[in-house]
């Protein structure tokens, strides 16, 4: 293992040598006893992942909201979803909180029905003629260029 | 009951049996807490993000597939809503609140201390949501980064990613306390 990569161990695991892949952990360990910047960087990622665990778990729970929540539990609950629907839904979707996109998906759903309400209300639509090089297109001996190229008289002249 | 497991008393729950979810509520609730105070940094957004969480589990329980460790789903829960949350609520930083004065003999080694865990914490809470759940996840709940993937919905490539870049964003902050 090279000081790159090893650099890239720490930032992906943290310096927890639990957490490294087991192909990694014996070359990182080499590395360590061998390199003085491998482990300068070493010591600086365990005194990294001390900090931010002593600052996590340092902070308390308040007993209060706890308690709060305790009590909530002890309240009568509200009904359960039954039935078909709930059993056919995805427990995944559970996960999915909607309610920040609902103004957007009913927006959508509004131009939706407001595009299809117009094409109802107008079925006799004049029809555009196709452009010169569609119509070029359709002659029996069309490949496949000449959906895309329009057809020049000169090059395209067959006696 | 007590000894149940969560996926037992999930199967009790979906026939509408309130005692099994008073004790698998009870069971997660503090765990769940503490994830989603961490993640929000307030006890307030915490509470009634835990307490939608478990009400959601209550709900549709009938709708839940055992296909994965019910703390793992039920963290999704929490976590998804803490992001949501998010994005519609700027944070309030930890130690906004002042504290009173210290009356002890060694006031200014104590007040460094306190500079120090303040500094740290505000780094912590300065890091984007996704990055700050995948932290908390790390470092406080100890999850595998197989398994804080699965709870915030993203691949490991993806949670590596996130860990990644908070590690380095919190070890340029807190560089003076590295060394």
């Amino acid at each position: 293992m090279n000081i790159a990569a090893f650099h890239r161990l720490l930032d992906v695991h943290g310096a927890d040598r639990s957490r490294w892949p087991a192909d990694c952990r014996d070359g990182a360990e080499r590395l360590i006893a061998a390199d003085p910047a491998a482990a300068a960087a070493f010591a600086r990622a365990q005194a990294l992942d001390a900090l931010i665990a002593r600052q996590l778990r340092g902070e308390k729970i308040s007993d209060a909201a706890a308690a709060r929540l305790a009590s909530m539990l002890d309240r009568p609950l509200p009904a359960q979803h039954r039935g078909l629907l709930a059993r056919w839904w995805p427990s995944e979707l559970l996960e999915v909180d909607l309610s920040p996109a609902w103004p957007r998906i009913a927006a959508l759903a509004a131009v939706c029905l407001l595009g299809f309400a117009i094409g109802l209300a107008n079925p006799d639509m004049t029809v555009t003629p196709p452009p010169r090089f569609m119509l070029a297109s359709a002659s029996p001996d069309s490949d496949l260029s000449s959906l895309v190229f329009e057809r020049d008289g000169l090059s395209e002249f067959r006696p | 009951m007590e000894a149940a497991s969560d996926e037992e008393l999930m199967f009790r729950i979906a026939r509408g049996d309130e005692p099994a979810f008073r004790v698998l509520a009870g069971r997660h609730l503090p765990r769940a807490l503490g994830l989603a105070r961490r993640v929000m940094g307030n006890d307030a957004d915490a509470e009634e993000i835990v307490q939608e969480a478990l009400l959601r589990v209550w709900i549709n329980a009938a709708r839940w597939r055992p296909s994965a460790a019910f703390r793992t789903w039920l963290y999704r829960i929490v976590v998804n809503l803490c992001l949501n949350r998010k994005r519609r609520a700027p944070f309030a930083a930890l130690e906004e609140a002042g504290e009173p004065a210290d009356t002890s003999p060694d006031v200014l080694a104590t007040a460094e201390r306190r500079e120090a865990e303040r500094l740290i914490a505000e780094a912590i809470a300065a890091l984007p949501a996704r990055q700050r759940a995948a932290i908390v996840l790390t470092y406080f709940e100890g999850h595998s980064n197989a398994d804080s993937a699965a709870i915030l919905g993203m691949s490991v490539s993806g949670i590596e990613t996130l860990l990644v870049r908070a590690r380095r964003k919190l070890r340029k902050t807190l560089g003076p306390f590295l060394d």
